[in-house]
């Protein structure tokens, strides 16, 4: 086992040494050392250890107050419970009581954690203490608590003689001292283990520790166990122990924890009239509460079976019973030893924080998010790009089959055209093919018939005779290459009675249809009348025949 | 200038050329290719629609071919692909029976290309007929010939003389060109 570190500095051992006196000078963690020396051992560690030294008491004096304890109870279960207190007579005394305010460290969360078994059902009420929860300043449980658990406290000592907040060597000296509560039994020194019975106590049950809870009466388990060779378990003079004034917050929590023992408790005489007269109050009100008080442990998950009277053990409860099993640690309420009077207060995290962190580290780190977000920005815009050119090549490809849609479509009325139609269009085109032409060839196609039988209706009308009569088209129309309005000329002969007539024929020709320009080239009289030549020139409008025209124009004299 | 500005300013930078280079070199370009597309596409439609126009329009001509049949023979009869001057004769013949005058003489001259005044592939066969007959009948006769006949003729000049003084009857000269055209 390794020395405080305060061992290990210089000069420690030397005369004119003195230990420091303890005092907190800043957050430490606590050391998971034990202390060696005896010196070094504080009040709780002593207390331990007396309690271990007790055990070596020989089996007969606690077969003999097992005996003792288990006289009055007829029934298996009060045997039971006469064993139970037989072996909380075994337990030997505490040399220190736990007293004053307890500290929280360890922290609770820690110390559950570290718990070797789960917590007893009846526990009593804890002294909370404001904490610090998640940044928070958390207040103590409220005052409604407290009153219950003040009600719930033993009374105070009458004589002022505090066993639960007594240093040792006063306990010891005054074996006179009032018994402790029941709940604090464990606890008690030597000296709280009285021969004689106590006074009935006035409120025993109002103070009860742990809650009474409803056993069943099935006792199949306990009774199996043989409680012969156990002497009666002695009156409940547990009962009768004499009210402590004590803390609220000492009755809540009688566990391993540091003590912080005020001063005047320290100090506080002995009450000489009331001393604990009671030794061991096994059972207390089991004689007279209805459904009597069961230990923690028989609210365990597991319930222990309580030993046998030939091996009892003290009745620390289960939680004494057990304890021992599990390693011992700061977490089960052992203070630091190099801060025995350090509280939850000395081991809070204060509220506040600083960030230490260099201003080149922040601002390197801010340029890699930066970068990161530059990298990501980019990378995001790029996407994009590539997304709109996805999205501009798949309209390229969506009109492309439209339009590859639309040309086979094309393709099969064309197709379809020249299946089904093939030979009326081949029909219509050769027609139309030789309509052109013809249309072509006869351009200058003129109805013969029809300007041959005007003049000769004029040339009556006239009292005209006609005799010949000689019409050609010109060169260049039968070219096709005329380009004025004159075709053709007509040439007219024949007799009239006067010369005045054929001026008339003459004149009357010029509202003839297609003929333009009457011109009597030659009128010589002779016997039978006058005898005349006109020539007059054909115009285009006397153009039309059957293939430049729609309705070819017929002689009104034609045979038809 | 701070290091986390100067990756700002270059990411941004770097995002508008990239930006910038994908829309120039990549994204427009396929973007006038589709409209160009769209285009013949829109070209392509309505051809497609003419096309079904057409469609129709000959499923309703169709049910009248043999019309267009007898058409195209008649086109043909006016326009042999050859000089068929035989038949024509024949037509001049049943032509003068038909309206009551006489073809006295028929003279056909050789073929005369008019490619070169016309454009196409066409002759031209010079025909002379002589015709006597009452005058009254010239003009039947010359319906005939110009409308009624199948083969298509031009009259180039007519020269009508009567036969004696104070007489009906008349000598008609005639001078004609009746065409052929082989198809090409």
């Amino acid at each position: 086992m390794s020395e405080p570190v305060w061992k290990r500095e210089a000069g420690w051992n030397e005369p004119g040494w003195k230990e420091p006196e303890p005092r907190l000078t800043g957050i430490v963690l606590p050391s998971f050392e034990d202390p060696a020396a005896a010196e070094d051992l504080d009040e709780f560690e002593r207390d331990r250890r007396a309690r271990t030294a007790a055990e070596d008491l020989d089996e007969l004096e606690r077969d003999r107050r097992a005996r003792t304890a288990a006289e009055d109870l007829d029934e298996l279960g009060r045997d039971r419970r006469a064993r139970t207190a037989a072996d909380e007579l075994a337990g030997l005394p505490v040399p220190v009581v736990p007293a004053g305010p307890p500290p929280a460290w360890p922290p609770a969360a820690a110390e559950q954690e570290w718990a070797p078994e789960p917590a007893p059902v009846a526990a009593a009420p804890r002294r909370e203490f404001p904490r610090f929860i998640h940044g928070e300043f958390v207040l103590p449980a409220d005052d409604a608590t407290q009153a219950e658990t003040a009600t719930l406290a033993p009374p105070a000592p009458s004589g002022g003689f505090d066993p639960l907040t007594a240093p040792v060597d006063v306990l010891e000296a005054n074996t006179h001292a009032p018994a402790a509560p029941e709940g604090l039994r464990n606890a008690l020194p030597s000296w709280g283990m009285p021969a004689a019975p106590p006074p009935s106590p006035p409120a025993a049950e109002r103070w009860e520790r742990t809650p009474t809870l409803d056993i069943p009466d099935e006792p199949a388990e306990p009774v199996a166990v043989e409680p012969a060779p156990a002497p009666p378990a002695p009156p409940p003079q547990a009962v009768s122990m004499p009210p402590v004034s004590m803390p609220v917050e000492t009755v809540a929590e009688p566990t391993w924890e540091p003590v912080v023992e005020p001063a005047a408790a320290r100090t506080a005489p002995i009450p000489a009239g009331e001393e604990p007269t009671a030794p061991v109050p096994v059972v207390p009100a089991a004689a007279t509460a209805p459904q009597p008080v069961v230990p923690a442990a028989a609210t365990a998950p597991q319930p222990v079976v309580p030993p046998t009277a030939t091996a009892p053990q003290p009745v620390v409860a289960a939680e004494a019973a057990t304890a021992p099993a599990a390693r011992k640690g700061p977490w089960d309420g052992t203070p630091h030893p190099a801060f025995p009077d350090a509280t939850a207060r000395t081991f809070r995290i204060l509220p506040i924080a600083a960030d230490l962190l260099p201003l080149e580290i922040s601002e390197t780190r801010h340029v890699r998010r930066v970068r990161r977000l530059v990298i990501s920005g980019v990378v995001l815009v790029a996407a994009l790009v590539v997304g709109w050119y996805g999205v501009t090549v798949h309209e390229h490809t969506l009109a492309g089959d439209d339009r590859q849609s639309i040309l086979d479509t094309s393709q099969d009325l064309t197709r379809q055209r020249h299946k089904q139609y093939d030979e009326l269009t081949r029909v219509q085109a050769d027609s139309g093919k030789i309509d052109e032409r013809l249309k072509k060839v006869l351009d200058y196609d003129l109805s013969w018939s029809k300007m041959l039988a005007s003049l000769r209706t004029t040339a009556a009308a006239k009292n005209v005779t006609l005799s010949g009569i000689t019409a050609s088209l010109n060169q260049e129309s039968l070219a096709g290459q005329n380009q004025g309005d004159i075709i053709g000329t007509v040439t007219l002969t024949g007799k009239a009675p006067t010369k005045a007539g054929v001026a008339a024929y003459v004149d009357a020709l010029t509202g003839v249809s297609g003929v333009t320009n009457p011109f009597p080239s030659d009128a010589t009289q002779e016997n039978d009348g006058v005898s005349f030549t006109i020539r007059v020139d054909i115009t285009r409008a006397a153009l039309g025949g059957r293939f430049t025209s729609a309705a070819p124009s017929a002689s009104p004299t034609g045979s038809k | 200038m701070r290091h986390d500005r100067l990756w700002l300013l270059g990411g941004a930078f770097f995002a508008l050329v990239v930006v910038a280079f994908g829309f120039l070199f990549f994204i427009r370009p396929e973007q006038q290719d589709t409209d160009t597309i769209r285009s013949d596409a829109a070209d392509a439609q309505l051809k497609v629609d003419q096309q079904r126009r057409e469609l129709a329009t000959l499923a309703k001509q169709h049910e009248h071919i043999e019309e267009f049949k007898a058409a195209l023979a008649k086109d043909q009869a006016a326009l042999p692909d050859a000089d068929r001057a035989s038949d024509f004769l024949r037509e001049l013949q049943s032509a003068g029976e038909l309206t009551g005058v006489t073809v006295s003489g028929v003279s056909v001259g050789s073929a005369v290309d008019l490619k070169a005044l016309v454009g196409f592939e066409v002759y031209a066969l010079p025909v002379s007929l002589t015709v006597a007959g009452p005058t009254g009948k010239l003009n039947p006769f010359l319906d005939q010939l110009q409308v009624a006949q199948p083969r298509a003729v031009l009259i180039s000049s007519i020269n009508v003389a009567p036969t004696s003084t104070g007489s009906d009857r008349s000598n008609v000269t005639i001078n004609l060109q009746a065409f052929y055209a082989p198809l090409s």
